[in-house]
């Protein structure tokens, strides 16, 4: 009913673990610790803030704002824990659902609660541009600890995800699915799903009618909505990352373009019966925001900002969320099992499209009301 | 006949608790929307509105969202008198059992009931996967994630919303009315319409509006059994607030919402007597 | 009225064929919520009550159902106070002013529940009600009222004004006249709107979503995070639980029913 973006979706994987008890067993940073790597990285890294200022200190609590769920004890472990550690500021997740709507709401009225806001990486930019949030500090946060253009002047990418082309191993035992053989029902048979909002799905159609993927941006939005009516009732749209799941999971899809984050849930619980490649992914950045007038003060917040940066806190992310880190050094580092799915590993992105936030802050409103109406009716 | 002061209408100080919260805390913050959707106080703009009446795309979706919940209505209704009507006219036993039936599933949550219709209406799903069984179909039917999905789940939520208020009126109907028509040898069938119809029918038209209105409202409903491709006017508002940031255009089509509505209630309350179902009396 | 031969016994059939197709989601959720793996999906083998006790033993399940039944409660006192108050207003008062308010009152039930949360949101924000106990009562308060009022005003469509005449020419106040006149005359109306008030809170998750964060975690949100997060199973838990409630009750009230000697029939 309401939107669900990938940050809603930042769930599930986290409490699934500690339920089934892999979280306290893995502890990756010790392996990590026991190569001998977290030294040599800190080194690499310079100058992480971590140290207490006066100022930041006398902040009571720092909200992190999030979509709920998993996300709540996922980013609190994750980034919220060591940063009170380090600082003594203790880190509260809040998963009311920053939307943009809200935060524009939240900041106007003058009565802001929340100090950093889990967003999609172009919407700092609108958000940004309507006067809305403080700037980054880039002399608290070190822009260069991610990836060229994802550190904009009102937000920095904190993880990323990616839409992947998820599929029955039984179909394709031999080599992955293209997205080709997505649009290619009489050869494979079956219903098909994508997200209902636009996002992936408009790609996907794309890729699947022949544009590579260097080439997606500036997008035809209306030969993707052509191609995507061209499946008629072989494809029904998922509208939350679980129903996605759901799908492959009663058997009523045989291949979607869905989060990375579900697609490696859905191969672990099936065994391996459901799984996905990275080829033609779409991969894309978040961006944290701090809104104008945090209560923490702003102070604090570029502090907690600088430290999401962190190397281990990332990987744990991962871990807990399967979000991937979005510093290349913590995707350089992983072990073998989590390279597999981390999106922002070297060889995940060679082969993937790079959304292109520029286009999404542009034309993202109006797209998604197009797409739509494209595919209803 | 000439106007009363206000003074003189003894029960004014009922409305006042209920009309000053309504309308401080509820329609004061909806009228700062409204303003939003002529683009706030400083730079008035019809801009919305003609987005509304130029864009084909939102008149497909009202188109829609009218069929369907229309459609609903009246199967949740006719539903609904049924089941009322037995309720009314049953032993005590079947009486009761029968209302345990409509408010168990009052009390089921509208995500719960949408994923059990799933459960029970996709391809592989448990009504399909039986009638393949008997040998009655050759093929599943499309029974979900399409307009009758959704047409399915909105009566189901529905129809104990009509239920309710047309027993109410049923119970209190004074059933020697209906003896004295009977004794006068009007037939059972005559009784029904000539004399208990047009009873109850305040109540089926309540009933029908109270659906109605309802049903506008629905989203999560359609946009889970719908399967992406039935968009009702709430899911596209929800669009135009969440998802794209033009609460101009999300207010705009409230207020179009809101006027349709007043325009219906008006228009049902002349042909019937449900005017006074508004409390006029 | 008493309809004769065929008719009686087929809408009698009728009305339980509803009721079967109106059990039927309740009744898929039992296996589901008994079955034995992580995901909502009916058992493939053995039956197991793990999710109940997932809902029993953990303190976020809990807590929700706690706050969601306070909530509820109060927001259902409220909004039958002022509602039923109100619909008696209506039903006194001259046309033009009942038509106005009750046009006014009807406002929170028509508007998309997405635009009053997106309302109140604003509202509640503004003046330090959001994210607090009584901005949620508050809000569920509101989208009840409506409810509420058309009930009890079904219910007094039925009551001859007459009464209410007679008892105030007899000297009595309105408030009086109400109480001892009217109310007894519109319980099953008042009832009825008690219900209703009661399920549009216990329900509500639009405007919930919107007007409370951490301080308040009612019911439908956990069971939101649950649904469209994880295909938690724990969800299927929870409906079965209140249903097997509600049918007690309704059981309860069959006993208490059934022992009183039948008045009519």
């Amino acid at each position: 009913m309401t939107r669900s973006t990938f940050n809603d979706d930042l769930v599930e994987i986290a409490a699934d673990e500690l339920r089934a008890g892999r979280l306290a067993r893995r502890d990756f940073l010790k392996v990590l610790g026991a190569a001998g790597l977290l030294p040599a990285v800190g080194a690499g890294l310079g100058t992480l803030p971590f140290g207490s200022s006066p100022a930041a200190a006398k902040a009571a609590e720092l909200v992190l704002c999030n979509f709920g769920g998993d996300a709540v004890a996922g980013m609190g472990e994750a980034w919220g824990k060591p940063f009170t550690a380090d600082t003594g500021i203790p880190v509260r997740v809040d998963g009311g659902s920053p939307l943009a709507g809200k935060i524009k709401a939240m900041v106007e009225s003058g009565s802001v609660s929340w100090d950093v806001c889990d967003g999609d990486g172009f919407l700092c930019n609108q958000l940004g541009k309507q006067g809305l949030l403080e700037e980054v500090d880039y002399g608290v946060v070190d822009k260069s600890l991610v990836r060229d253009g994802w550190a904009w002047p009102h937000g920095i990418a904190n993880y990323t995800y990616s839409f992947v082309l998820a599929y029955r191993k039984d179909m394709f035992p031999d080599k992955p699915p293209t997205y080709a053989d997505f649009f290619d029902t009489a050869k494979y048979p079956g219903k098909r799903t994508m997200w209902k909002y636009q996002m992936g799905a408009m790609e996907a159609c794309l890729l699947g009618d022949g544009v590579k993927r260097d080439a997606l941006y500036p997008a035809d939005l209306d030969r993707a909505i052509a191609k995507a009516r061209s499946l008629g009732d072989d494809v029904i749209y998922w509208e939350s990352g679980a129903s996605s799941q759901q799908m492959f999971l009663d058997g009523e899809v045989v291949m979607g373009n869905i989060w990375n984050t579900r697609a490696s849930i859905l191969e672990r619980d099936t065994k391996g019966a459901v799984t996905w490649t990275w080829n033609d992914g779409v991969f894309c950045p978040s961006s944290f925001v701090i809104p104008k007038g945090n209560p923490a003060g702003s102070e604090a917040a570029q502090k907690f900002m600088a430290s999401m940066l962190d190397p281990a806190r990332q990987i744990k992310l991962l871990q807990l969320l399967g979000n991937g880190p979005s510093n290349p050094a913590a995707s350089a580092m992983l072990p073998p099992e989590l390279r597999r799915i981390d999106p922002g590993y070297a060889d995940n992105v060679a082969v993937q499209a790079i959304r292109s936030e520029e286009w999404y802050e542009m034309n993202y409103d109006a797209a998604v009301e197009r797409w739509i109406d494209g595919i209803s009716g | 006949m000439a106007k009363r002061p206000l003074s003189g209408e003894p029960y004014v100080g009922f409305l006042l608790p209920a009309t000053l919260l309504v309308c401080g805390l509820f329609l004061i913050p909806i009228g700062q929307l409204v303003a939003l959707s002529f683009g706030g106080l400083e730079a008035p703009t019809l801009r919305w509105y003609e987005q509304v009446a130029a864009t084909d795309s939102i008149h497909r979706i009202l188109l829609t969202t009218f069929r369907i919940v229309g459609l609903t209505t009246v199967i949740a209704v006719v539903l609904g008198y049924a089941v009322a009507y037995a309720m009314a006219h049953m032993g005590e036993r079947q009486r009761l059992a029968l209302l345990l039936c409509v408010l168990v599933p009052f009390w089921l949550s509208v995500l719960v009931r949408a994923l059990a219709w799933l459960i029970l209406l996709r391809n592989n799903g448990i009504v399909n996967e039986a009638l393949l069984g008997s040998g009655l179909i050759a093929a599943p039917l499309p029974l979900v994630r399409n307009e009758l999905g959704v047409v399915i789940g909105m009566v189901h939520y529905l129809v104990p919303y009509a239920v309710f208020p047309i027993f109410a009126t049923m119970r209190g109907l004074d059933g020697r009315l209906m003896m004295a028509a009977r004794s006068v040898g009007a037939s059972p069938f005559r009784t029904f319409t000539d004399v208990y119809l047009p009873l109850t029918l305040p109540a089926l038209f309540g009933a029908g509006l109270l659906v109605f209105v309802f049903g506008l409202g629905f989203f999560v409903t359609p946009a889970i059994l719908g399967g992406g491709r039935v968009v009702m006017l709430s899911e596209y508002v929800s669009i135009s607030v969440l998802q794209t940031l033009r609460w101009g255009l999300a207010a705009a089509l409230s207020v179009v919402l809101l006027v349709a509505t007043l325009a219906l209630i008006a228009i049902v309350s002349r042909v019937t007597g449900v005017r006074r179902m508004l409390g006029a009396s | 009225m008493d309809l004769r031969g065929w008719a009686r016994p087929m809408i009698f059939a009728v009305a339980w064929v509803i009721a079967l197709f109106l059990l039927l989601p309740g009744l898929v959720t039992i296996p589901v919520a008994f079955n034995d793996s992580r995901f909502i999906a009916l058992p493939q083998g053995a039956w197991s009550p793990r999710h109940f006790e997932t809902l029993f033993t953990s303190a976020p399940w809990l807590s929700s159902i706690a706050d969601s039944l306070g909530v509820a409660l109060a927001s259902t006192v409220l909004a039958v106070c002022l509602g039923t108050a109100c619909a008696v207003g209506l039903w006194r008062v001259r046309p033009w002013l009942a038509g106005l308010v009750g046009a006014i009152m009807l406002a929170p039930m028509i508007f998309p529940p997405i635009v009053s949360a997106l309302a109140l949101y604003r509202a509640w924000v503004a003046i330090g009600l959001y994210d607090t106990w009584a901005g949620v009562v508050l809000a569920h308060t509101i989208l009840a009222i409506p409810y509420v009022i058309i009930a009890v005003t079904t219910s007094l469509s039925m009551l001859d004004g007459r009464l209410e005449q007679a008892a105030r020419s007899l000297g009595a106040t309105p408030l009086r006249t109400m109480v001892d006149v009217i109310l007894p005359n519109i319980r099953t109306g008042v009832a009825t709107a008690a219900v209703f008030a009661f399920v549009v809170s216990w329900d509500e998750i639009v405007v919930t979503m919107f007007v409370s964060s951490r301080a308040v975690y009612t019911l439908p949100r956990r069971m939101w995070d649950g649904i469209r997060e994880s295909v938690d199973p724990t969800v299927a838990a929870v409906a079965v639980v209140l249903m097997a409630l509600t049918a007690l009750g309704v059981l309860a009230a069959i006993v208490v029913t059934l022992r009183r000697p039948a008045r009519n029939t």
